[in-house]
């Protein structure tokens, strides 16, 4: 469908200046939903291959922890955990990838993850508590993959709309109306040239 | 004479005690009967497994998720009924004891934190939960038998001169219960036990704090004193790795346990074997309160390695690695 404009040589020239800027705009995106499929793509192989590992690594602390747990009365093994001296802070930084903000998760913990007396409690807790905070670190890790490829998704569906708007909207309808402008132009001219050609045989009458 | 006489009043009193301890010792588990039990498909299995044992009336009616409470109610009843048995509230108390500190940390922890934890105290200890929750919301410190008041002194002091660290707590009172449980003058059997059990956990403290990479700084508080090894003859080692252990330990029966060094669980295991032969050598003793003794920490063990197995099984745990966790 072709643009309500004016037919002018004016308009003409500026509709192939965007129709230029459009083809280029869509190139360059077109590179980018590439590249964004290619990230994710990539980003998710990490994450699948990831999750995997963690999950093996979450189940071994977890077994840990509950063998661990056993070995005290409930009790005990509830009370040695009041009153943590541990403090876990999670900040957020963000880093730009491809234009897109994603987020880099860091942990901080502040005292010891193991903070309780040891006369009560059995040695495989420490190990299993220790397990479980490397696993957690994973956790956060995996977080913020998860939390990449949310983002890079959306990026590259807005992307993938532009060049859509770009490929079958915006450049169709400027090519359509280049197209109707040149031929209006055309018209016009040969308006021009037959009205020329009568007026030149009127006065030669 | 006098020393026959005290021979002669001990003898009639455990003798009651010992018979009716050997009537149910044979009812103890064993390692067959722990196997059959590990190989149960499901908690629900494992419940009716267990009807014929000690533990059935505790089971009876019990959800798969109540199992663990089930074997704590037999810990208080063992413990109850060894009371009634004994008739000896001195000696209860001591071996009651480890609880009553384990009950004011958690009181002491509330009272830090403004909250009530009480829900977290152990109903094994001397002192009722009520009694010492209202005597530590009063502050009324003085109330407490003095190996408990000192417990708090101790406790308090660590915690607020240590930056508010409340491992610090911890091992000032741990430090306070294994002085007391050392130097008890009621039984030299349970003092010989308690020292031996200092000293393994003195053992594995050690390896522990190698492990979590904080010997230099904790060595001081963590370890527990009244041990045959003492605090000073570990403190002048100048251990900087699990290596450094062999020196110290060369020569005493400490020693073959360093083989497992490098596990916890393993280490763990054999050390808590090792105290179970020191009880069992005594379970079979014809007179005095050792045999009674050994039998309530064996049974002890017994529930403990239940419990492994029941919280095991819950969570999907493999049977060899379960069958590694036990005491038997």
């Amino acid at each position: 469908m072709a643009m309500q404009v004016n037919a002018t040589r004016m308009v003409l020239l500026s509709l192939k200046k965007r129709l230029n800027i459009a083809k280029r705009g869509h190139k360059l995106l077109k590179q980018k939903q590439d590249e964004l499929l290619r990230v994710i793509q990539k980003t998710i192989s990490l994450l699948a291959s990831m999750r995997k590992e963690v999950e093996e690594e979450l189940i071994k602390a977890l077994r840990q922890f509950f063998l661990a747990q056993a070995y005290q009365d409930k009790d005990i093994f509830e009370g040695s955990f009041l009153l943590l001296d541990t403090d876990i802070e999670l900040s957020m930084e963000k880093e730009k990838v491809m234009n897109v903000p994603l987020p880099k998760y860091q942990k901080s913990l502040k005292g010891e993850i193991v903070s309780y007396g040891f006369a009560m409690t059995s040695p495989t807790l420490d190990v299993a508590l220790t397990s479980l905070m490397k696993v957690f670190e994973r956790l956060i890790e995996m977080a913020q993959l998860e939390k990449r490829i949310t983002l890079l998704a959306k990026e590259m569906d807005k992307t993938r709309r532009r060049v859509n708007a770009l490929e079958y909207i915006l450049i169709p309808e400027i090519e359509s109306t280049v197209r109707e402008i040149n031929m209006k132009l055309e018209e016009r001219e040969r308006e021009k040239n037959s009205r020329l050609m009568i007026i030149k045989d009127v006065i030669r009458g | 004479m006098n020393r026959f006489e005290t021979i002669r009043v001990l003898d009639t009193k455990y003798t009651y005690a010992l018979g009716v301890i050997r009537a149910r010792e044979v009812k103890l588990l064993t390692e067959k009967r722990f196997e059959e039990l590990l190989s149960s498909v499901g908690v629900e299995e494992l419940i009716s497994a267990m009807h014929d044992t000690d533990y059935g009336e505790y089971l009876r009616n019990v959800g798969k998720y109540e199992a663990e409470k089930a074997l704590h109610a037999a810990k208080i009843a063992l413990y109850n009924d060894l009371e009634k048995l004994i008739d000896d509230f001195e000696i209860m108390r001591i071996l009651r004891a480890k609880y009553d500190f384990h009950n004011i940390k958690v009181l002491l922890k509330g009272k830090i934190a403004e909250e009530d934890f009480s829900d977290k105290c152990s109903t094994i200890g001397s002192i009722p939960v009520s009694k010492l929750t209202q005597i530590v919301q009063e502050e009324k410190y003085g109330h407490l038998p003095e190996y408990l008041r000192v417990a708090v002194e101790k406790g308090i002091d660590a915690y607020y001169s240590n930056d508010h660290n409340p491992q610090r707590l911890s091992f000032a009172v741990d430090s306070v219960m294994a002085e007391m449980l050392t130097s008890s003058t009621e039984s030299p059997f349970i003092v010989k036990y308690y020292k031996f059990w200092v000293d393994l956990t003195n053992l594995k403290t050690i390896l522990r704090l190698l492990f979590l990479e904080r010997y230099q700084d904790l060595v001081d508080f963590a370890l527990l004193p009244g041990g045959n090894i003492g605090k000073d003859t570990i403190k002048k080692a100048r251990i900087e790795n699990s290596d450094s252990l062999e020196e110290l330990y060369r020569g005493t029966i400490y020693s073959s346990l360093l083989e497992w060094k490098d596990s916890f669980s393993l280490l763990e295991k054999q050390s808590e074997r090792l105290l179970i032969s020191f009880l069992k050598s005594v379970a079979f003793e014809a007179i005095g309160v050792e045999p009674v003794i050994a039998y309530l920490l064996i049974k002890e063990n017994e529930i403990r390695n239940l419990r492994i197995i029941f919280i095991g099984i819950m969570n999907g745990v493999g049977e060899d690695l379960i069958k590694e966790r036990l005491i038997i």
